[in-house]
């Protein structure tokens, strides 16, 4: 009879996780189900009022022997959203246990026999939702479920989800804080666990065992993290996630695992998994939000570190030419131009000079170009080098041209010369043809020195004649070769007496200070005052020896002073300047490692200066 | 002395004729390379003053040629300073080196005089 009700019962007990078996001890139930019990669910009315259930049990069967049934057990059923109970007694209940019933009217007393029926009745009944007192039960699990949800939505970290969780588990004393294993937005494998109060998470190498079933004390589990925390993990509890945010981790097909440890047993387990497995999904959906934001704010950053990271300006303008966003170059550069300079080709400001590229996009349905990204290109040093390359090639040039030029000339200007020397050796001494004879060969004279200069300037040889001078030395030598140029002006000198050696081919630096007072002097007219100075300065941290040539003359337009030291630039008349002088004097001063500057204003007069890196030291200047 | 001038120069060939013969000195001029080697071989001077860049025959090769059959002192005369020195000239086998431009050709016959003095 028994057997037969076992097998009765069993397509009723199959799968129904929602029906609890309640018993006083193992072998009532045991001789009532029979080979079943083993697939229901079941426990002691001692374990029961211990364990920590959390997810739904509609429907509990008691089967009491020496029952311990008392309120604390109804009131732990009523918690737990139980619709019906049925109490299986062949005995009227004890008059304790008849006071308790009393209270509950869900509670129904059946016979042995009768069970097969009453469970059907109640398995229908709870499905179809006419538990009596169905409100009271499932209000309270609903609420906290809602709790749940609001606070996991409220989370702005992983941090907090994990706190959220710990917080709902508290009531499983026997289960240890949460530990979780995820691809973080940065796309690494991590783990985030508790260490008091605090949430750490730290890098990893191995992902974690890559099996989508939920596992209870599972080896692998406990070794891999035995591996990471360098201690054991006895007892664990595996829950594989299914997260649709992986980043680019698309090796994993398990994108992240909630591992608790824990001191349960196998049937405080079930329970405690069945109150978890219900919070899994909206789990889930928090952990993808805040992957999915945090993965968006690094990508936004990595983007404004990107754009703000460029050496050039950039701006996106909408269509009405207004800057939307505009990158740090662009702030500290070009935040005080117009709006219409700034969709021009070119663009000049603050002694820069930018080539503007601009990039229309479009953005949403609009067939138009919704904005305009502009790159402006800053074109100051290539200008330069360009200038400088052909500055450069112009030199080159001149160069070889003035080789050519020296040697034809040298040959007949040779013979003109010596020829002059004899003739004046044959004619009388004092008369108009001795006199004009002289001339021939001075001029000849002349014209084999600027060949020499020019020779010497473009070949380059001069390096080995430089030598130490004094920069004094070189400046007072120069002065008596043009006195008949500056004995018209009043001229200032001071020059400093200590040690101002410079390493410099004297004749060619000779030619610089020549050619910079001889400017001077042009620059004035018929009178003014001439100031030649010589002095030490220093300049990041290299000492230099520089001369001040400096008049009260007409004064140098900026317009001009940008072009003054171009080769054949010049603003003399046909046939008195070559536009030489100061370009030859700019490349001999750079080839002794030294600048020349410039100040000028129309009408208040020049001032030149060379600079040369003095050589006191003993060592060459690079 | 008997002095032979090589330079494709006509001034400088007149200019230093005429100081040769100011002085009294017998003066032979050839206006290139190839002329001044058959004079050379025809006259045997005391002296030569040979330019080095000439069309035809270069002084160089001219000397070359010549070798060591001449006992004619010889002065090299250029104004590429920058390829030949004094040192480079007394390879080629000449005894002095004087570069174009002259500051005065009154010393260049100057030191002409001396070396073939001297060499006597």
């Amino acid at each position: 009879m028994k057997d037969e009700t076992a097998q009765g019962l069993s397509a009723l007990i199959k799968g129904k996780k929602e029906i609890l078996w309640l018993g006083s001890d193992d072998i009532r139930v045991t001789a009532m189900l029979g080979s079943d019990k083993n697939r229901a669910r079941f426990a002691t009315i001692s374990q029961f009022k211990k364990l920590k259930i959390s997810d739904e049990i509609s429907l509990v069967v008691v089967v009491p022997g020496q029952l311990e049934f008392d309120k604390r057990a109804i009131e732990k059923l009523k918690r737990v959203g139980a619709k019906k109970i049925l109490i299986v007694s062949d005995h009227a209940p004890k008059e304790s246990l008849a006071e308790v019933l009393a209270q509950v009217s869900f509670a129904k007393i059946i016979f042995e026999n009768n069970l097969r029926a009453e469970l059907n009745l109640a398995i229908e009944e709870t499905r179809r939702g006419q538990g009596p007192e169905e409100s009271d039960a499932s209000v309270p699990r609903t609420k906290a479920m809602v709790s749940f949800i609001k606070n996991l939505s409220a989370a702005l970290t992983i941090q907090e989800v994990l706190k959220t969780l710990r917080e709902e588990l508290r009531n499983f004393q026997a289960v240890k804080e949460p530990l979780l294993a995820f691809v973080n937005a940065q796309n690494e494998l991590a783990v985030m666990f508790f260490q008091g109060h605090q949430i750490l998470e730290r890098k990893i190498q191995e992902p974690w065992p890559q099996r989508p079933q939920v596992r209870l004390n599972d080896l692998k589990d406990s070794q891999y993290l035995a591996n990471i925390f360098g201690r054991p993990f006895a007892k664990l509890l595996s829950i594989p996630l299914r997260l649709r945010y992986l980043s680019t981790e698309h090796s994993l097909k398990v994108g992240a695992v909630l591992f608790f440890e824990h001191g349960l047993s196998e049937i405080e387990a079930n329970d405690f998994l069945q109150s978890i497995e219900e919070r899994l999904e909206p789990l889930g959906l928090a952990l993808d939000r805040l992957l999915v934001e945090q993965y968006l704010k690094d990508v936004s950053r990595l983007w404004e570190r990107t754009f703000d990271g460029l050496k050039d300006p950039v701006a996106i303008f909408d269509a009405d030419s207004q800057i939307l966003r505009a990158n740090r170059a662009f702030a500290e550069n070009l935040i005080d131009v117009r709006s219409a300079d700034l969709m021009s080709d070119k663009l000049r400001h603050r002694d820069h000079d930018y080539e503007v590229q601009s990039y229309p996009i479009t953005f949403g349905l609009s067939a138009r170009p919704t904005n305009i990204i502009n790159h402006y290109v800053d074109v100051t040093i290539s200008n330069r080098l360009k200038k400088q390359m052909i500055q450069n090639e112009k030199m080159a040039a001149l160069g070889h041209l003035a080789g050519n030029i020296a040697h034809e000339l040298n040959n007949p200007l040779t013979g003109v010369r010596s020829l002059a020397q004899i003739l004046i050796t044959q004619v009388k001494p004092g008369t108009t043809l001795s006199n004009d004879l002289t001339e021939v060969e001075k001029a000849s004279e002349r014209c084999q020195e600027v060949i020499q200069n020019l020779l010497e300037f473009s070949s380059g040889g001069y390096e080995k004649h430089q030598q130490y001078i004094s920069l004094r030395a070189v400046v007072q030598k120069t002065l008596p070769l043009i006195k008949t140029l500056t004995s018209r002006f009043e001229v200032n000198s001071d020059f400093f007496s200590g040690d101002d050696k410079v390493f410099v081919e004297p004749r060619l630096l000779q030619h610089v200070v020549f050619n910079l007072i001889k400017n001077a002097c042009e620059s004035m007219g018929d009178k003014g005052l001439l100031d030649i100075r010589t002095k030490i300065q220093v300049e990041k941290m290299n000492n230099y020896a520089v001369l001040s040539v400096r008049d009260t003359g007409v004064g140098i337009d900026p317009i001009v002073q940008k072009q003054i030291f171009d080769f054949f630039y010049t603003t003399k008349k046909e046939g008195q300047g070559t536009g030489l002088g100061l370009s030859m004097s700019k490349t001999i001063v750079e080839r002794f490692g030294g600048v020349i500057k410039l100040e000028s204003a129309v009408g208040a007069g020049s001032e030149f200066q060379i600079w040369l890196p003095l050589g006191n030291s003993g060592e060459l200047p690079s | 002395m008997r002095a032979l001038i090589v330079d494709d120069e006509d001034l400088i060939r007149t200019s230093l004729k005429r100081v040769f013969e100011m002085r009294h000195h017998e003066v032979f001029v050839a206006e290139n390379g190839q002329q001044g080697l058959e004079m050379w071989q025809a006259h045997d001077p005391e002296l030569v003053i040979l330019d080095m860049l000439m069309p035809g025959l270069t002084g160089a090769q001219v000397l070359k040629k010549i070798g060591a059959q001449t006992r004619s002192k010889v002065i090299l005369i250029s104004a590429y300073t920058g390829e030949y020195d004094v040192k480079k000239a007394s390879e080629l086998g000449a005894t002095l080196f004087i570069a174009k431009p002259f500051q005065n050709i009154f010393d260049v016959v100057d030191r002409a005089e001396k070396l073939v003095e001297n060499g006597k």
